[in-house]
């Protein structure tokens, strides 16, 4: 548990300081008393002889032994208790000063640091004039938060070295218990715990484990260890679903269950959770899976097979985990199976999204695996969307997520995920290696960098739409794609969360990194116009995959492993271009600004294959 | 300049608190009776056999939110054809422009898409299928509406599922 900032004020290092010194008269005290208890000893030695007297003498200098060891500790507490309260006193003055002083420039500052804008206040106007404005609100207000829970995690260390320092000087002091070893530990009878299942092994691992197994033991541990099979990369996709589904469909009987016991309706549970035990965790549990069953039945409403409409593609659960991310839930729905299809991509959607917030259901994975099996009927193409990350929200009333937006360690912890789910794709495919494409969309396209340049993961293709930055990655090189790999990126001129990259804003150290767009970065660019501007800012943001897009029309030919074909179908793009400028300011002289040769380009939703 | 009024409008958006604002809302009910006249219209002209067809509501928001369109989705033989062999685009332009349908020439070799009173239609000419397929239709057809139905179908879960509409099709 994290220290909070009322647990710092509350604090009171001074009185540490001030035990210190108590210590001190104390173990001056324990010294004179001492010094009387020797003179006694000696005093015994010299005028009393005889059995008795030995005897007092073995009672009194164990007596003094222990006097000696706590004059000892309570000689080396003391300066380890000056140091400590001096420091920790440091530190909360400082915290104290620095709260004091974001409060009075108009912050709110949460009791774990965070710092965000105080509703109807200055920076709240300022922040709703623009979305620009409001980003550079939220960037400031990132940067107060990290200097914030810096500081509080300096206190909270300094207080735990100080505790272990105080631990380690009178140690000897209590007489702890002997710890029993661990043959005295009574043994439990041998039972399954499932401890066979190669659970932290890489994928090849797990997949050579499973397919060493006969059918009938699969079946055993899909039946028995479904939580165990779902998320682990190296099982089938196949498999994994059917674990998936199975936990899945518990989750969504859960509150008829209750209801049974209880004698009442379900709706009655749904109404009042926490009266029949339902609130909390099992409540969330329920909630996801209900965002993802209406997910899979929407993918199954629309999803085309283009040859046969009797046979859609199989709807598959690849990975649920309805309680992570402080239920915002995890999981990932495939169309169609990608350890079968020709061509898999999968999709990392970016800011506000989450499988609670609905994103599963928003249509674009359906809209791009009918639009690739058009562009190509005869290689088919799976769709993997992935809601595997914690992803940042944009609301103003910063939480830690809204911090998100203008930092980029959500994305490099949500790289670090993504990229074994993808890597282990590779893995359980079956016969001639998939052609993969990983689509990164808003602060996804943020992850997927991070996941390609930082943490190994491999694709053939990737795919940048609306993205705010490449964080790790510098240029399309840092991608680690093979020789016939592309980089492609979209990037609506209209959508202002592709304008947060470093070459736009001109603050050094803010952002999320190198806009791919840009002349020189190594990408590929194709048209990603929105037909017409709409009403709201963010449609700019989020038309990436509207069906008849020009933006859409693309990615399908990519993912469909015809990306050679943009140019054809004339969807290349210029890339954005920095006017000139000298490495210093010039008084006078205007800062470069980009330039966008697509701000001319007219669009329209009558693409298709 | 786009960019500016993109964000003085976030700017009074944001101020009225209103993010997706439909002009002229359509109910749940005009929005499926646009889109299955749209589609009987279709079945008719072509003299077509529907093999089969439903009809649901897809969302045109972020992470599924209102507002929605209605989509209709069915299956076509064409007339006197071959049911074990593929149809040509062109015999289903043929039949189409000379009954008032705005059919582009300008065509893919499987699909075309157009537009009839407002609505969106694409048509999707099954190609060739292989010796171990067997052939359901020579056609796939959907109907979308423009995204004017403001009614959340999420709450009765309208937006995750489809109702059969091949009775009213095939009428």
């Amino acid at each position: 548990m994290p220290v909070t900032i009322p647990q710092v004020k509350a604090s009171r290092p001074e009185a540490l300081t001030e035990a210190a010194g108590e210590l001190g008269q104390k173990a001056s005290g324990l010294a004179s008393q001492m010094d009387t208890q020797r003179a006694t000893i000696t005093g015994l030695r010299t005028q009393w002889h005889g059995t008795a007297s030995d005897a007092a003498v073995a009672k009194a200098e164990p007596t003094l032994a222990r006097m000696q060891q706590i004059h000892d500790a309570l000689t080396r507490a003391q300066p380890v208790l000056r140091d400590g309260g001096g420091r920790l006193g440091q530190t909360r003055a400082g915290l104290i000063g620095a709260v004091d002083q974001l409060q009075s420039q108009g912050w709110q500052v949460s009791p774990d640091g965070t710092v965000s804008v105080k509703p109807g206040g200055p920076l709240d106007q300022f922040a709703r004039t623009s979305p620009v404005a409001a980003i550079q609100i939220l960037q400031l207000a990132a940067a107060n938060s990290v200097g914030l829970k810096m500081r509080l995690a300096e206190f909270d260390t300094t207080d735990r070295e100080l505790d272990q320092n105080l631990r380690s000087a009178v140690a000897g002091l209590d007489g702890a218990p002997r710890k029993s070893g661990i043959g005295d530990l009574p043994q439990a009878p041998p039972y399954d715990t499932g401890a066979e299942i190669p659970e932290g092994k890489s994928a090849e691992e797990v997949n050579k484990w499973w397919q060493s197994l006969p059918q009938d033991k699969k079946d055993y541990y899909l039946q028995h260890w479904p939580d165990k099979l779902g998320n682990l990369n190296g099982i089938p996709v196949a498999d994994r679903s059917a674990a998936n589904k199975t936990i899945l469909q518990r989750d969504l009987d859960r509150p008829a269950e209750v209801a049974a016991a209880h004698g009442v309706t379900k709706e009655e549970v749904l109404a009042h959770p926490e009266k029949y035990g339902m609130a909390g965790q099992m409540m969330t549990r329920y909630n996801n899976a209900v965002k993802v069953r209406d997910a899979m039945d929407k993918d199954a409403k629309d999803a085309k097979n283009p040859r046969d409409r009797t046979k859609p593609p199989e709807i598959l659960l690849m990975k649920y985990d309805p309680e992570a991310f402080d239920g915002e839930g995890a999981a990932a729905i495939t169309i169609g199976n990608p350890d079968k299809a020709a061509n898999t991509t999968v999709m990392v959607s970016g800011l506000t999204t989450s499988v609670a917030a609905g994103t599963l259901s928003d249509g674009t994975g359906v809209n791009v695996y009918n639009e690739a099996n058009v562009a190509d009927p005869n290689n088919p193409t799976a769709v993997v969307q992935w809601m595997g990350y914690n992803a940042p929200d944009i609301d103003l009333d910063l939480d830690t997520n809204a911090i998100g937006v203008s930092e980029p360690f959500m994305a490099r912890a949500g790289a670090q995920l993504l990229a074994p789910d993808v890597n282990g794709l590779a893995v359980t495919h079956e016969g001639n290696p998939a052609h993969t494409t990983v689509i990164g969309h808003s602060y996804g396209s943020t992850t997927v960098a991070d996941a390609a340049a930082g943490y190994g993961m491999r694709a053939d293709d990737i795919v940048l739409v609306g993205c705010p930055g490449t964080d790790l990655a510098q240029s399309a090189a840092d991608f680690h794609l093979p020789p016939d790999g592309h980089l492609f990126v979209g990037s609506a001129s209209t959508d202002f969360v592709t304008g947060l990259g470093r070459e736009h804003m001109n603050i050094p150290g803010v952002g999320l990194g190198a806009d791919p767009s840009m002349d020189g970065y190594g990408s590929t660019r194709f048209h990603a116009e929105v037909a017409k501007i709409g009403i709201n800012p963010l449609d700019e943001h989020t038309s990436y995959f509207v069906d008849g897009s020009e933006s859409l029309f693309s990615i399908a030919d990519i993912v469909s492993g015809h990306g050679d074909q943009l140019q054809q179908h004339g969807m290349t793009a210029d890339h954005r271009v920095k006017t000139p400028s000298l490495p210093f300011p010039v008084p006078g002289m205007p800062p470069p600004v980009v330039i966008d040769p697509e701000l001319v380009h007219p669009s329209n939703n009558e693409h298709h294959h | 300049m786009r960019i500016r009024y993109a964000a003085l409008l976030a700017a009074l958006l944001t101020l009225v608190g209103c993010s997706d604002v439909v002009v002229n809302p359509l109910s749940p009910e005009e929005t499926r009776r646009q889109v299955v006249d749209v589609s009987r219209q279709l079945v008719s002209d072509l003299g077509g056999e529907v093999t089969d067809a439903q009809f649901g509501y897809d969302s045109c928001g972020v992470n599924g939110t209102p507002p929605f369109q209605g989509h209709a989705s069915f299956g076509l033989w064409m007339p006197g054809a071959d049911r074990t062999r593929e149809v040509t685009a062109e015999s289903v332009v043929t039949r189409l422009r000379p009954r008032g349908w705005d059919v582009d020439p300008n065509f893919h070799t499987h699909a075309m898409a157009f537009k009839r009173d407002g609505l969106k239609v694409k048509v999707w000419v099954i190609p060739p299928l292989r010796p171990d397929e067997s052939r359901t239709s020579h056609l796939s057809v959907d109907v979308y509406s423009e995204c004017r139905d403001t009614f959340d179908h999420r709450t009765d879960r309208t937006a995750f599922t489809a109702t059969d509409i091949k009775a009213e099709l095939a009428r």
